[in-house]
């Protein structure tokens, strides 16, 4: 009987889940599209408009953009035919230009049958020493020989070990020339070189033929030894890059647009480093990058990531595609988060979905501010409700924010992320810990005091509560890693170890930042250091962990693993007042941390919290906040860490705004042009419940709640202190998280098989649906009306009345039959997406 | 190669005429000159002598010859049948593992060679770097090795293809003795102070060892062996044999008079750098990149222990000339003297209790560590431009060699001990008071020609 209602119902669950995720895992076609048919091209556009050539080294292209008559721009680089005028220019077949003499000449450029004229300026300058830093480096970066795969390996390879991606050339330099004493250089015989006989494959090398003989790179490589192999100072780095052009907007798939990577120098040079420069697709889908040349596979935004020395930029790409016929037809803007929206929609040609019902809205709200669906007789009272819709939303926003429901819903948020559990805090730890953050959140305590109280908590941990988060955390280390993720959004995993390879962090930062929790300590209290188990304790009256007090005392250091010097305490960006003698360090680097003029922690913070709200972050993944990983709404973005900091840090003002605009309140149903949209907002995404709303809704919906071991009766799952908290797998099937990491992606929110298999045989929904104490056995005793029954049963569980043709097509049965069909239907509904989704 | 462009090869592999010489009226394909290079390019990474992966090499024609695991590498005449050309020929050919396939037109090479009977035209020395006339410098080359002659009569000094010997008190060049191998690795005098040591190689094609009457300036002796160089060359106390390290791992020992291998010793996890002599020439220590000192037991050729903590890579080492120890030098700036005796009685408390002393940490690898002849003082080369000399008793600091230009390969002091001699990475020696640091000299070993440009083959 169960088997057979529900099977219809998980056929169709599924189905719905499972196209859902095909969707975004498409895998990649490697095909390019054909190329489209050139636009009527109105004029042609050099950028940069204009070339001067230092020294005889110094090769560069330009940029050959034909303007259309729509105001955008086909890249036409790639056909252009350059012709050099006179003698002092000669112009390579990949179109790079370098002076051969002094003076001012021209060269011209033809593209689709128009000529213009680019002005070159070829300055006499010496031709400066092939240098370490400046020449070599990015030559091998360029070939790969300092890859992860390859020397760059923590081991390095077949006995030579260079860092990784060149981020040290200091070591480098070592590795090459210094070496088993100078075995990979030869002064006196240039192409004795070891280094040359191995990268062009002379003598056997795994990594195969690196550099061609004859090449660019191998006669750099060879002028370089010949010029005596001698270091460089690190400053000689590039110290920025520019990605040209500065704008790419591509109309169609197919097309193609190449880009240009300068990079610029302490002494004022630049140079077009674009064959040296690293750059990738963070999209392979959208488009693909080959040798700086993008192309276009299918309508989307992407991002192209260029790595050159140390330095990391990315350059937006929006592929339009073929939108004839549309019109814009935005929504209506209910605050400053529609206006955002409503601009990034128009300019991608996106029209934004209908608003929700009011009954998805109240249930959508408040799994969202208090973690658990409405109640029946709140889904009533909510339709019921008369005056204009947005103002009814308005309302039942603010009676959600701040209910004791909010509190204990993002108490277990934040417990989450400040790494609440038992393994590290002990038992007593996590009850304490979770109260105080529950207690930060029904006062709305400002965000960067509460923030501030974690860092610099000191004594009891049971006595000051806020302390439990540098005690689960327990090493500097770790405070180094997991603050920086937490509260700024940023990954200072990789460099404890080397310099970041996707972000400017370096290795000596993150020691820097770790020195400010060096000397944070912990030692053993006095409170409840007695061990006992007194039987049929219930959880919350466990008083028998151990108490840990912990303080700071001198002595504690940060030390460089590369050169053992101890580090001084230094924030990884801006500036932070100097630590004062005797002071705890901490002070300082919590004024640094929540000051406003702090960059990314108000900023990590409002995307943070947008995610919550979206399922995704306007940067996503939330907490891996780099270059490579830009904002899909910078406008936005920008806007709603004005209004927090502004504010003063209130959470709840800015959840307000958010549930407030009409882009939270939009529907899931897409239209014909924004059903490909994944990142601007332009409709709903479906949400999967996590652990806690599904097992609490399954509560609100069968009126039975689930027990816990050793927790008191009726404890809401939300409320649970423990993220190690035992005797119910459903939690853990479900993906809460262990509290032991800082990545949001600790806690999952897949779909997979086990779900499915648990909601259909698990005993947990079963035992909900079938307990006799339970709402469905109450409401069959006492309403004689099967569609009354069935309308109750569908506010229960979906939040909705159920629609005519549900109403009347659904059969309870007769007699014993009638809870049996009753409890059907609810198992039924509580396995279908509407119910397993936020939506 | 671009020549081969024109010709109808890709047709050839694919209409599948390979039993047919459709270009008989062409130049036969030159293994040398043609095959060869494609091999470099794609193959050799992986089929050299010193990987051997499958059991072939692809490097020169004599290994090719070999058969590897899955049988003969060619059958002349049928390429169709020759693993060679099947391997990395077809639609998705199985070679190379990593990295582009080979062109159409360098598989059809390669077919075509075999067809023609795969001959060999390796010319009689190309594997040779032997050089006829003596190397002109326009730059010094690299000082990588030094050592005086224990009576103090002469120095030798490293040089490209060649060590120099000089007389000692005046530091003039006595005779330039030109070996083979391009790259020196190390110097030792025999105990007699007759002959001259040198453990050398072409770095990833072959090791030398060498010995040289000193007084004749001839070389007496040289043996060729295995893939790459050879590593810290010492004579046993009795002057009848040499031990020596290789890029292979091992530790070998050879008898002087005729090239014996008496021992090879394979129990190192990485390249080992050092070799020397103790317990009357009856134990010897060996010091690698896999961080381990190993005493070996010489008449058994057993393993004993490592007598160190396993700390670092060990990159260079030096016995004491009166004490049964060893002082070592890391990749790390760690630097030790050790107990060059079992470490048994190591507990969990106490895992290195073969340590004498420890000296301050260097600021970067130590490629070079010697004692005075009395064993009074310990002097370190490395990274750093500076040479700090110690106080071997109590580990303090007696002077600082200063002013070298980048890093320091070697070390040596005179056996009156009044000197100190350093080189390196600029190939400048320079003679310093080892009392007080004071520079006294700077030569090179050879006079320079600035005209000479580059020179080689």
């Amino acid at each position: 009987m169960r088997t057979r209602s529900f099977s219809l119902a998980v056929a169709l669950a599924w189905t719905v889940v499972g196209g859902f995720w095909a969707t975004a895992d498409r895998t990649p076609d490697t095909a390019l599209p054909p190329k489209p048919l050139l636009p009527e091209i109105k004029s042609l556009i050099l950028e940069p408009s204009q070339l001067r050539l230092d020294d005889a080294r110094d090769a560069r292209r330009v940029l050959v953009l034909g303007q259309r008559s729509d105001g955008g721009v086909v890249d036409l680089t790639g056909e252009a035919q350059f012709k050099a005028t006179g003698q002092s220019l000669s112009i390579d077949a990949e179109g790079y230009i370098s002076g051969l003499q002094a003076g001012d000449t021209t060269v011209s450029v033809t593209a689709d049958g128009q000529t213009v004229t680019l002005p070159v300026q070829v300055m006499g300058g010496a031709l400066r020493p092939v240098g370490f830093v400046r020449d070599i480096e990015p030559l091998m970066g360029r070939v790969g020989c300092n890859q992860g795969t390859c020397h760059g390996s923590a081991k390095g390879k077949n006995g030579f070990k260079l860092s990784l991606r060149g981020y040290d050339p200091d070591y480098d330099y070592q590795a090459l020339v210094n070496d088993l004493s100078g075995r990979r250089f030869n002064r006196v015989n240039v192409d004795d070189s070891l280094m040359l006989l191995k990268a062009t494959a002379e003598v056997p090398h795994e990594g195969r033929q690196a550099i061609r003989p004859g090449s660019r790179y191998h006669a750099l490589l060879r002028q370089w030894i010949a010029e005596g192999a001698t270091s460089e100072d690190p400053s000689a780095r590039a110290t920025n890059i520019t990605i040209l052009p500065s704008k790419v907007e591509i109309d169609l798939p197919g097309r193609q647009q190449q880009l240009l990577v300068i990079a610029s120098y302490r002494d004022g040079t630049t140079r077009d480093v674009t064959r040296e420069a690293i750059l990738s697709s963070n999209n392979d889908e959208i488009a693909q990058v080959r040798n700086g040349l993008v192309t276009a596979m299918r309508r989307g935004e992407m991002a192209v990531l260029v790595r050159y020395e140390g330095i990391y930029a990315s350059r937006e790409v929006s592929i339009m595609g073929d939108r004839t016929g549309f019109e814009f037809a935005g929504m209506p803007e209910y605050n400053f988060i529609d206006r955002h929206i409503n601009a990034k929609l128009q300019r991608m040609k996106i029209n934004p979905s209908e608003v929700c019902t009011d009954a998805e809205f109240i249930r959508r709200v408040s799994l969202d501010l208090t973690g658990q669906p409405p109640t029946s007789s709140e889904v009533r009272a909510f339709l019921a409700e008369t005056g204009e819709s947005r103002a009814k939303r308005d309302r039942l926003i603010d009676r959600l924010i701040g209910s004791p429901a909010y509190s204990d819903f993002w108490a277990n948020k934040f417990a989450d992320l400040l790494q609440c559990n038992s393994e590290n805090l002990g038992r007593k730890g996590v009850v304490v810990f979770r109260n105080w953050i529950r207690q930060q959140l029904a006062d709305n305590r400002p965000y960067d005091q509460f923030v501030r109280d974690l860092l610099l908590a000191k004594g009891s941990t049971f006595e000051s509560p806020a302390g439990n988060y540098l005690r689960a955390l327990r090493d500097p280390g770790k405070m180094t890693e997991d603050v920086s993720q937490t509260f700024l959004g940023v990954r200072f995993n990789c460099n404890k170890c080397h310099d970041h390879p996707f972000e400017r962090w370096t290795q000596t930062q993150y020691y820097e930042f770790g020195a400010y929790f060096a000397q944070v300590a912990f030692k053993q209290g006095t409170l409840g250091r007695d061990h006992l188990i007194r039987a049929g304790a219930t959880y919350a009256e466990d008083q028998v962990s151990e108490a840990v007090v912990y303080q700071n005392y001198d002595g504690g250091e940060m030390r460089h693993p590369k050169n053992d010097k101890v580090m001084a305490a230094r924030p990884p960006y801006g500036q932070a007042r100097e630590v004062a003698a005797g002071e705890d360090r901490r002070v300082a680097l919590a004024e640094w941390l929540t000051s406003r003029g702090n960059p990314y922690f108000a900023r990590s913070t409002a995307n943070r919290f947008w995610s919550y709200f979206f399922g995704r972050g306007i940067i996503d993944p939330v907490d891996d906040i780099r270059a490579g990983n830009p904002p899909s709404n910078p406008e936005l973005l920008s806007a709603l860490t004005e209004e927090l900091v502004k504010n003063g840090f209130d959470l709840q003002r800015m959840m307000r705004s958010i549930c407030q605009s009409r882009t939270y309140q939009l529907s899931i149903v897409p239209n014909q042009w924004n059903s490909d949209d994944l990142i601007n907002f332009s409709h709903a995404s479906p949400r999967r419940l996590s652990a806690e709303q599904m097992l609490d809704a399954v509560a609100v919906a069968t009126g039975h709640r689930p027990q816990f071991k050793d927790m008191p009766a009726g404890l809401r799952a939300v409320e649970a202190p423990d993220g190690m908290v035992g005797g119910n797998e459903f939690l853990t099937l479900f993906g809460r998280p262990k509290r032991q990491s800082a990545c949001e992606c600790e806690r999952s929110s897949n779909v997979t098989l086990a779900h499915a298999l648990n909601l259909i045989n698990g005993p947990t929904l079963g035992d909900c649906v079938t307990s006799s104490d339970n709402h469905l056995a109450r409401l069959i005793a006492s309403e004689p009306d099967d569609r009354k029954v069935i309308e109750e049963v569908y506010l229960s569980c979906l939040s909705r009345p159920p629609t005519e043709k549900e109403s009347t097509g659904i059969k309870l049965g007769e007699g014993a039959k009638r809870l049996e069909g009753a409890q059907d239907l609810a198992w039924a509904l509580l396995n279908s997406p509407a119910f397993l989704f936020n939506r | 190669m671009s020549r081969l462009l024109h010709r109808p090869l890709i047709a050839l592999v694919v209409s599948g005429l390979l039993g047919i010489n459709l270009i008989a009226d062409e130049a036969p394909v030159s293994w040398f000159k043609e095959v060869n290079p494609i091999f470099k390019r794609s193959c050799n990474g992986c089929h050299n002598p010193n990987k051997l992966k499958g059991e072939v090499d692809t490097s020169t024609f004599a290994g090719l010859l070999k058969p590897g695991k899955h049988g003969p590498n060619f059958i002349a005449g049928q390429p169709d049948k020759s693993l060679l050309f099947q391997q990395v020929s077809g639609k998705e050919p199985e070679m190379p593992k990593e990295g582009d396939a080979l062109t159409a037109g360098e598989a059809a090479l390669i077919a075509r060679w075999i067809q023609e009977g795969a001959h060999d035209d390796t010319p009689t020395n190309a594997y040779s770097t032997r050089v006829t006339e003596l190397p002109v410098y326009a730059t010094p080359p690299v000082i990588s090795a030094m050592a005086f002659s224990p009576d103090g009569r002469y120095l030798a000094i490293s040089g490209y293809h060649e060590v120099f010997l000089l007389d000692a008190t005046n530091l003039v060049l006595v005779s330039r003795l030109l070996g083979e191998a391009p790259r020196i690795e190390s110097v030792a005098f025999s105990p007699d102070s007759k002959s001259l040591a040198v453990s050398a190689g072409a770095p990833a094609r072959f090791g030398e060892i060498q010995v040289w009457d000193v007084a004749s300036g001839k070389e007496s002796q040289a043996w060729k062996m295995g893939g790459d160089s050879l590593f810290g060359v010492s004579w046993s106390p009795d002057g009848s044999r040499l031990a020596f390290g290789g890029v292979d791992k091992s530790v070998r020992v050879l008898r002087v008079a005729d090239g014996h291998e008496m021992l090879k010793f394979d129990n190192h996890g990485d390249w080992v750098f050092r070799t020397a002599w103790v317990a009357g020439g009856n134990r010897l220590l060996s010091a690698s990149r896999d961080r381990a000192i190993k005493l070996i037991d010489v008449t058994s050729g057993q393993f004993i222990d490592d007598i160190n903590k396993l700390l670092e890579p060990v990159l260079s080492m030096a016995r004491h000339p009166k004490e049964e120890w060893a002082a070592y030098g890391g990749a790390e700036g760690g630097l030790r003297i050790y107990k060059a005796k079992e470490n048994q009685e190591r507990t969990d408390a106490n895992n290195d209790v073969n340590q004498v002393r420890q000296f301050e940490r260097q600021p970067g690898a130590v490629h070079t560590v010697a004692f005075s002849p009395d064993g009074s003082l310990l002097a370190a080369g490395g990274a750093s431009a500076e040479v700090p000399v110690y106080k071997t008793s109590d580990g303090s600091r007696v002077a600082t060699l200063k002013g070298h230009g980048g890093a320091v390969f070697a070390v040596a002091f005179s056996p009156s001990g009044d000197r100190i001699l350093t080189g390196g990475f600029d190939g400048l020696v320079r003679v310093y008071d080892p009392s007080n640091g004071r520079l006294t000299a700077i030569f090179t070993p050879i006079r320079l020609d600035p005209t000479a440009g580059v020179v080689g083959k």
